[in-house]
């Protein structure tokens, strides 16, 4: 670890919570349509968009009609996203004259960009045309939208009083998208473009002299478009099939770091948002403070065991010291450019946010690392996901305040909701989900022959590989170990399945939370209630995350990850 | 107060010795599914038990030692479970047996209408009949007095032995089954149906037969249920794992961990801890008709306290004597003492003892000399006439007082009326004292309150509870006793109206609120309050309002309530942090043990230093057993409350129970394996 690189992390890292301090007010307004700067504009464009659809923004439905609606509206794009990838040679901008995408590879990739995890089986620029890409960015912004909604829905349940509606979903919806996501795609789509990202729809090449002296051609499309709001919908779907590892998607070591900030600035407003939301800001604050703590402990493991490196490259005589001329440490699979600093944060981040871009192959990072990126999935609230990160959150936080509060005395309560058989039902339901899809198919694939033939390492690394893929899918991440062939029909199809069902079945769990919630009348807080903040609150929230919810993935990483490490430093090579 | 509870010791020997045959007969999975984590407990002990007997004839002995200690321990588990449960069942049933026995068969005197008697046996009276009871008679079934006054022993219920007096109309007109008449002659109406009496109530309600899952047991089963499941996933998922790397891992040593991680320790012991709960209240002399109740009782926001009887003592009691100028306290003692002496009310008591602190005691009377003149509502007055002295003492109402004053020619000063009227400001009450045309002085009569009340509704403002006192007095008196008790709120001049609806608009708010209450019409209070105490010597209408009946008929007792219903709430609580918490020492007991062959280089991960990885898995085991006995008692005692804010409650528990949770199987399991080392059993 150099001075130089824990600078750079600090400064990338304060800057995202400094604007999101800004950004959460901004969001607080939006969604209690309380007048925001952007009204002018928007306003027009917005009623306009209502009264085609025909919604009467003020008419609020209670949570089934709701979550109905939301998820018929994914179904709906979801078939049509599936059509435009199936019959691509058929649709415009097509110069590349690409065939339709196969079946199952197109199920696994609308599935995978609608649930916002972007989990690519397929080749990117090699495969898809740019009418298909401009598809799979619609969906980059329709899904982040999805998720927030979802999680303002809930947060309505907490706030609102023997009440029945959560809110209008498509109201919300565009609301969303148009108050947040499209205009800042939009600055960000001009900043990348403007540090070297291509941007095109009638042109899929571009022809150009490399430094050898030959001709070459490169794919180019809409990418600066992608990049943007691939990060800021914490999508993760490049353009390119490497991803931030294409210079055109991450042209230099400043928009590393811009990408970074795109990817968690959104997430941490949206704890904060919360907060001014429920007008409770040192509870909000509070989840800040566990979820940052999670990030910063992971973030140094896999900072420190990627600037320490191999020690068996060492023993083979490689210089894996730090140097004027050598970055030392692990730099297998990393870009020169971006150095391990920035590397192990951009990898921690996309773990954490859910993002799923990544900037350099995570299959190559030391074991513990990997674990370590690998839990931050499992885990899937460190910040996490647009909206959901926050609802597995206060999923956690319904389930310790159970806990906790029987032993304070009284029925549990919650920002002055009791928490009752129904939350505690709902709560283990979506947390049982998580493990429960992660956990099954990924014992099923190591089990058949149609799983293992997807590895490419033997040993404790194959049994990661897996374990990441599953785990990518469940948490909507869409990261890869790489290392895996997933482009089989066997993943494909039961990657897709555990990437739908570990959207949705979550999500109807916690929406349901909220449907319960918000009938239930508030009691007033007392000295008998123990207070949602403070250090107290912290180790309650963190002791229930890491004793309920990690502990179950215990075994699977001590097989994996863990394994590996202790066999690197016994010696043991596997062939 | 002679005192009789039902409480019995849970670990007397009889009942110790049917617990544990209750152990094995609730092994039946009729029972077992009831309590679905030792459920699966079970089942694992089951394949275990198949596991051994295959492995016997096959003369496969190569871990037969293993997998017995592993098979006898699981079922141990299992059987340490039950026997939790039927040690706090036990209790309960030896406490219905104990109450059974005053549920003797008796004959009844049944009243027809044409005025004729017959004799039939209690069993056979329904609703509506009407029967006779004399002194030396038990009643026969709980009913309402139409006609007639006697007293009755109620110790058969309340374990009081003084006598209660009832009588028709008004709110002493019920009786319970089972009592005894001790004087005079009643005729009852009977209002209940046999089996449906109160003492067959209280017999079903100890012994546990009623008793249903409370809303915060039913959500706790949801969790554990789901933890269950969920750790059944991880296991499932170790068997593949171990196929991936050309190994294989026993079925055993895969239930071993399965029971390890479940939650076992709170699975075995929850319905213990409820049952329990109830029985704290009996032990209390408190039946409560729904653990709900209970329940609620910790989660109350609001009390009503009633200010006679809870607050205060109820009676008026002197507290100082005041002279007029040219009067001397010991002369104004003197003669309210004797004006006193044939007031046989409270406050005339009071004021004979507090004379008794200025040297006046035993006292001589010639009675011959002497004329009582009692109280009546039109003077307003009582005293004595000492004939020999010509003398006329009144004391009395301080404006009657003084007109007797000024009526025999005295002047009264404007100092002493100041005094009787700043008196009554205060909210005390005023007697002013005379003879002849002197006045002597001022009596200060006081509502007092009960000793360590203050710091008790103190303590409730601690842990959140706002206290409201109830009283039919007037505003001012009402404001000076709840200064003094310091309570939250008071209600003055209260109706059962205001009652209902300071009730209605407190739950209106999201609170919960206890009262307690007597009479009938108090009944749709009690019954509109969350926790309704009625007390046994209240009404029928009260009992049947209310959701739970305080046989000492003591009002103060719904502070300790609150306190069970906490204490009930925080043993769940602290004993699931415990059992979630021993998972983590149970990994890292479990795991590089049972990967040893597979993995020999996970051997980092055994921090404990475990000497074998057949001892680590059976040490864990133990624990995981053993743990379940060693918490028995607290489940059946609860976890040590003390009135404290929230926050210092649940870092105390967090500690004890979180932390204390992760350190202790760490402890526990290491030294279990050195034992089983040392013991050649590992």
């Amino acid at each position: 670890m150099t001075y130089a690189g824990i600078l750079q992390i600090l400064i990338t890292l304060s800057v995202m919570v400094i604007a999101a301090i800004p950004l959460s007010r901004y969001l607080a307004n939006v969604f209690r349509c309380e007048p925001t700067f952007l009204d002018k504009v928007i306003n027009p464009v917005e009623s306009l968009t209502l009264k085609f659809l025909k919604v009467n923004k003020t008419e609020e439905t209670d949570w089934v009609k709701y979550l109905k609606t939301g998820l018929v509206v994914n179904f709906l794009m979801l078939t049509i996203v599936y059509s435009i990838l199936r019959f691509q040679n058929f649709l415009p901008f097509n110069q590349m004259h690409y065939p339709g995408i196969p079946w199952a590879l197109d199920f696994n990739t609308a599935i995978s960009f609608i649930t916002n995890t972007n989990w690519q089986n397929y080749g990117g620029e090699e495969v898809l045309s740019n009418f298909s890409q401009m598809a799979l960015v619609f969906l980059q912004f329709t899904s982040a939208a999805t998720g927030l909604v979802f999680a303002v829905a809930f947060i309505r349940g907490i706030i609102r009083r023997e009440a029945k509606y959560v809110g209008n979903f498509y109201a919300d919806f565009i609301k969303a998208i148009y108050r947040l996501f499209l205009p800042f795609a939009i600055i960000f789509a001009v900043i990348m473009l403007w540090q070297g990202s291509p941007q095109s729809i009638f042109t899929m090449q571009k022809k150009v002299v490399n430094m050898t002296g030959t001709k070459q051609s490169l794919s180019i499309g809409p990418v600066a478009s992608m990049v943007s709001i691939e990060n800021l919908g914490t999508n993760g779907g490049g353009f390119y099939d490497a991803n931030a590892a294409q210079p055109y998607e991450d042209p230099n070591p400043l928009t590393n770091a811009l990408t970074i900030f795109m990817m968690g600035t959104i997430p941490i407003a949206l704890f904060l948002m919360y907060g001014i939301m429920t007008g409770d800001k040192k509870h909000a604050w509070t989840l800040f403070a566990v979820a940052m703590t999670l990030f910063l402990v992971c973030l140094t493991v896999v900072y420190s065991q990627e600037a320490h490196g191999n020690p068996f490259l060492a023993r083979l005589g490689a210089n894996i010291q730090v140097s004027k001329n050598n970055p030392g440490g692990n730099m297998e699979g990393k870009q020169e450019r971006i150095g391990i600093a920035q590397t192990s944060l951009f990898a921690a981040a996309t773990t954490a946010f859910t993002t799923g871009n990544v900037d350099s192959a995570h299959d190559s990072f030391m074991p513990l690392s990997g674990m370590i990126l690998i839990a931050e999935m499992m885990l899937n609230l460190i910040f996490g996901g647009k909206g959901v990160g926050l609802l597995n959150m206060l999923t956690m936080v319904i389930i310790g305040v159970f806990i906790a509060g029987l032993m304070v005395g009284r029925t549990p309560e919650f920002l002055g909701k009791k928490i009752e058989a129904k939350e505690v039902k709902f709560a283990t339901l979506a947390m049982f989900a998580h493990a429960f899809i992660i956990l099954i198919p990924f014992a099923i694939a190591i089990a058949i022959p149609a799983g293992l033939a997807g590895i490419l390492n033997p040993g404790p690394h194959g049994l990661s590989e897996i374990l990441y893929a599953y785990t990518s899918s469940v948490a909507n991440n869409g990261s890869a170990f790489a290392g895996l062939n997933g482009n089989t029909i066997f993943y494909n199809i039961s990657l897709g399945l555990a990437i739908f069902f570990g959207r949705y079945i979550p999500i109807i769990c916690q929406v349901a939370i909220a449907g319960s919630l918000i009938k239930k009348k508030s009691v007033p807080e007392s000295a008998g209630t123990f207070p949602a903040h403070g250090p107290l609150f912290y180790a309650v929230v963190m002791g229930t995350i890491l004793l309920v919810g990690a502990l179950t993935f215990f075994p699977a990483l001590a097989l994996g990850p863990v394994a590996e490490h202790f066999a690197m430093i016994k010696g043991h090579l596997f062939y | 107060m002679p005192q009789k509870s039902y409480y019995v010791s849970a670990f007397s020997k009889d009942i110790m010795l049917s617990a544990v045959k209750d152990s094995f007969k609730k092994l039946h999975p009729h029972f077992m599914v009831k309590n679905p984590v030792m459920f699966v407990v079970e089942i694992g002990s089951v394949i275990t038990t198949a596991i051994l007997i295959k492995d016997l004839f096959m003369h496969d002995f190569e871990y037969i030692g293993f997998v017995l200690q592993i098979t006898v321990w699981l079922w141990f588990t299992v059987l340490f479970a039950n026997f939790a449960e039927s040690i706090s069942e036990g209790r309960g049933k030896a406490q219905a047996d104990s109450l059974r026995k005053t549920k003797t068969e008796v004959i009844a005197r049944l009243y027809k209408e044409d005025g004729k008697e017959e004799d039939i046996k209690a069993s056979r009276l329904r609703k509506g009949d009407t029967v006779i009871a004399e002194a030396g008679d038990i009643i026969p079934a709980d009913g309402e007095i139409i006609s007639g006054i006697a007293s009755v022993d109620e110790s058969a219920i309340t374990g009081e032995s003084a006598p209660v007096i009832r009588e028709s109309g008004g709110d002493r007109s019920a009786v319970t089954g089972g009592t005894k008449v001790l004087s005079d002659k009643i005729i009852i109406r009977i209002t209940s149906n046999p089996g449906e009496n109160f003492i067959d109530k209280m017999i079903s309600l100890v012994e546990g037969a009623s008793r249903q899952k409370t809303p915060n047991e039913i959500a706790l089963n949801i969790l554990l249920v789901m933890l269950t499941a969920l750790f059944l996933v991880v296991v499932i998922t170790i068997e593949p794992m171990a196929g991936y790397f050309h190994g294989y891992i026993s079925p055993v040593i895969l239930v071993a961990l399965l029971v390890c991680l479940i939650p076992t320790t709170i699975g075995a012991l929850l319905s213990a801890i409820g049952i329990s709960g109830m029985d704290r209240l009996v032990k209390d002399n408190v039946i409560a008709m729904s653990g709900k109740a209970v329940e609620a009782a910790g989660d109350v926001n609001t009390l009503l306290l009633d200010k006679t009887g809870t607050i205060t003592f109820g009676n008026r009691m002197a507290v100082s004597f005041i002279p007029s100028e040219g009067v001397t306290v010991k002369e104004l003692a003197d003669y309210s003492q004797l004006s006193s002496l044939s007031d046989e009310t409270p406050e005339g008591r009071s004021i004979v003892t507090l004379a008794k602190q200025y040297g006046f005691r035993g006292r001589h009377i010639d009675e011959k000399n002497i004329e009582f003149i009692p109280f009546s509502a039109f003077t307003r007055m009582s005293g004595v006439n000492i004939l020999d002295k010509k003398e006329q003492v009144r004391k009395g109402a301080v404006d009657s007082v003084i007109k007797f004053a000024e009526d025999n020619q005295g002047k009264v000063s404007d100092k002493t009326k100041k005094i009787a009227e700043e008196i009554s400001k205060q909210g005390g009450t005023p007697l002013a004292v005379a003879v002849n045309g002197r006045m002597l002085g001022i009596i200060h009569l006081k509502d007092v309150v009960k000793g360590g009340i203050k710091e008790r509704i103190n303590s409730l403002r601690k842990i959140g509870i706002k206290t409201v006192m109830i009283t039919g007095d007037n505003p001012l008196t009402a404001k000076a006793i709840a200064d003094e008790a310091g309570v939250d709120d008071f209600i003055a001049e209260a109706t059962p109206e205001t009652k209902m609806a300071l009730i209605k608009k407190e739950q209106s708010l999201g609170k919960l609120v206890a009262m307690t209450g007597d009479g009938t019409n108090d009944a749709p209070a009690l019954a509109q309050a969350d926790v309704g105490v009625a007390m046994n010597t209240g009404t029928m209408a009260a009992k049947e309002a209310g959701n739970m009946i305080d046989l000492d008929s003591n009002p103060t007792k719904l502070i300790e309530i609150v306190e069970i219903g906490k204490q009930l709430l925080i043993t769940r609580g602290s004993l699931t942090t415990f059992s979630i918490a021993n998972d983590v020492a149970k990994y890292f007991a479990i795991i590089p043990a049972m990967f040893a062959p597979i993995f020999p280089w996970l051997s980092p991960l055994n921090i404990m230093g475990l000497s074998s990885p057949e001892s680590a898995i059976l040490s864990a085991v133990i624990f995981n057993a053993i743990i379940i006995i060693i918490l028995i008692p607290l489940a059946l005692k609860g976890v040590k409350y003390k009135p404290a804010s929230a926050s210092s409650i649940l870092t105390r528990n967090l500690l004890i129970y979180g932390l204390g949770g992760i350190i202790a199987p760490f402890i526990g399991i290491k030294l279990i394996d050195m034992l089983l080392t040392v013991l050649h059993l590992g």
